[in-house]
């Protein structure tokens, strides 16, 4: 009797066992384990998304800071656009190249301070993790031979493309705010932006046209309300006679 | 009896299968607890850049709404707001009462160098900030500001918004004469738009600025020791 007993119970369990194996587990275990890694494999891949578009912001910084025009051109995609104030459009590496020649000969000489902080980073990584966009705070140490320091201010609103798993500059678009001369200050002295060069035009005039400070221009949002969800539409501008802006 | 044991066998694999199952499933809940954790240190990040830059462009209620219903500000020594539509008053007020900024109103409050803390159940976060201002009005005045924020976060309903912001203001200073020659007093004073509009409650900080010293209370513990950082004294 004990013996049947005890076979029953050990055929039940196994029984049990061998359903919860063969039939029921493979299929749970599987679907969810693996949709559950799926999805957070790509939740771990925007997190490395947004530190790699961080991490080239910065190196394109540092680069462009000391004149060092080769490697920061080169890290433009195929098809990669710079436009800095008013500069126009440069599209390409080899265009984009020559275009930061008119900020400073290469590596810079005597008196030229051109330092470019990236700062304050909003990164938004579209959920493919194809594309991405960046808004950065963008404070300026600046002079050239001969001329006193400059203080300017800026915001940066980039696009970001990930070509053959490598992350590079898609379009890159600075929108100075303000520049000061340094012994007199803002209360004193706001300059104004240049405008596109006539020793060597962009591709394109430049999408944008604005005022540097004392004029407010907000440059435009890429990212959305953080806690409502909208994006930043009907920003209120300036109006400006000159430029048309109501 | 061979039969039997071979079903035990399978018996001891079966449970085995789902003992390591439930190991996976585990790891799986700790991984993602570890993750959503790195998101939500993004996330809070993303809330104080986000302020600055609405705040730098007088979008008021724009800045507002990052806060929670009962969110709190507190500037200086201009006191605590507390809720979004006084933080929206407050924040207009403090910059000539209209929406957005004026002709010539230079207002660049820089958010920089965040230590976020986040909490180990993911779902509250404080973060300390250093605050670098670019203030002033063409042809009248232009400041420089330096500062510490300590602020909290949490997650609501699956968003993390601001629940407190704490501006610890070490000087306002003119930018012709720079923060040395600051005279004991001047480099903090209470706000016009706090005098006019008061706050809900009175300053959580009393403390003297810039050219005294000054140590804005760490949330954090320091990361090494993990003792709570107690200043100079």
């Amino acid at each position: 009797m004990r013996t049947k007993k005890v076979l029953l119970q050990v055929t039940c369990l196994a029984v049990a066992g061998l359903s919860s194996f063969a039939v029921v587990t493979p299929a749970i275990a599987q679907s969810s384990v693996e949709a559950r890694v799926a999805e957070y494999r790509d939740r771990v891949a925007r997190l490395e998304d947004q530190d790699a578009v961080e991490n080239l912001q910065a190196t394109f910084g540092f680069y462009f800071d000391k004149g060092l025009w080769d490697d920061a051109a080169d890290l433009f995609a195929r098809n990669g656009s710079f436009e800095y104030g008013l500069s126009g459009v440069y599209i390409g590496q080899d265009r984009i190249r020559r275009a930061m020649l008119l900020l400073g000969p290469k590596g810079l000489a005597q008196g030229y301070l051109n330092n470019h902080m990236m700062l304050q980073p909003v990164i938004i990584v579209a959920p493919n993790g194809r594309t991405a966009t960046g808004r950065w705070q963008g404070p300026m140490q600046l002079s050239e031979p001969g001329a006193n320091g400059v203080w300017g201010v800026g915001i940066y609103e980039n696009e970001y493309v990930k070509e053959g798993g490598v992350w590079k500059i898609a379009k890159f678009h600075f929108y100075p705010t303000a520049y000061t001369d340094y012994d007199k200050g803002w209360a004193k002295s706001l300059l104004p932006m240049k405008g596109p060069s006539a020793l060597f035009p962009p591709d394109k005039p430049p999408t944008v046209v604005y005022r540097t400070m004392p004029g407010n221009y907000i440059p435009p949002f890429s990212f959305k309300h953080p806690v409502t969800g909208r994006p930043l539409t009907n920003l209120p501008q300036a109006a400006d006679s000159v430029t048309g802006r109501k | 009896m061979k039969r039997i044991v071979l079903i035990a066998l399978v018996c001891a694999l079966a449970q085995g299968v789902a003992y390591a199952q439930k190991n996976v499933d585990s790891e799986i809940d700790a991984l993602t607890a570890r993750v959503e954790k790195l998101e939500g240190t993004r996330a809070v990040k993303k809330l104080q850049r986000a302020f600055g830059y609405y705040v730098d462009r007088g979008l008021w209620g724009e800045a507002a709404d990052l806060f929670t219903d009962d969110g709190t500000i507190e500037i200086g020594i201009d006191g605590v707001y507390v809720g979004k539509a006084r933080v929206r008053e407050y924040l207009k007020r403090l910059h000539g009462g209209q929406e957005g900024l004026i002709y010539g109103q230079l207002n660049e409050w820089m958010q920089f160098q965040p230590a976020v803390s986040m909490a180990r159940d993911g779902r509250s976060a404080t973060a300390r900030w250093l605050d670098h201002a670019m203030l002033g009005q063409y042809k009248k005045h232009a400041e420089w500001r330096d500062g510490v924020y300590e602020n909290t976060y949490v997650k609501d309903g699956g968003t993390w918004k601001i629940k407190s912001l704490h501006l610890y203001v070490n000087f306002v200073a003119p930018y012709e004469k720079g923060w040395a020659r600051l005279k004991p007093g001047e480099g903090l004073v209470q706000s016009a738009a706090s005098k006019a509009f008061p706050p809900d409650r009175g300053p959580t900080a009393s403390y003297r600025p810039f050219p005294e010293t000054y140590v804005p209370p760490f949330q954090a513990p320091n990361p090494v020791t993990g003792k709570p950082v107690r200043g100079a004294k």
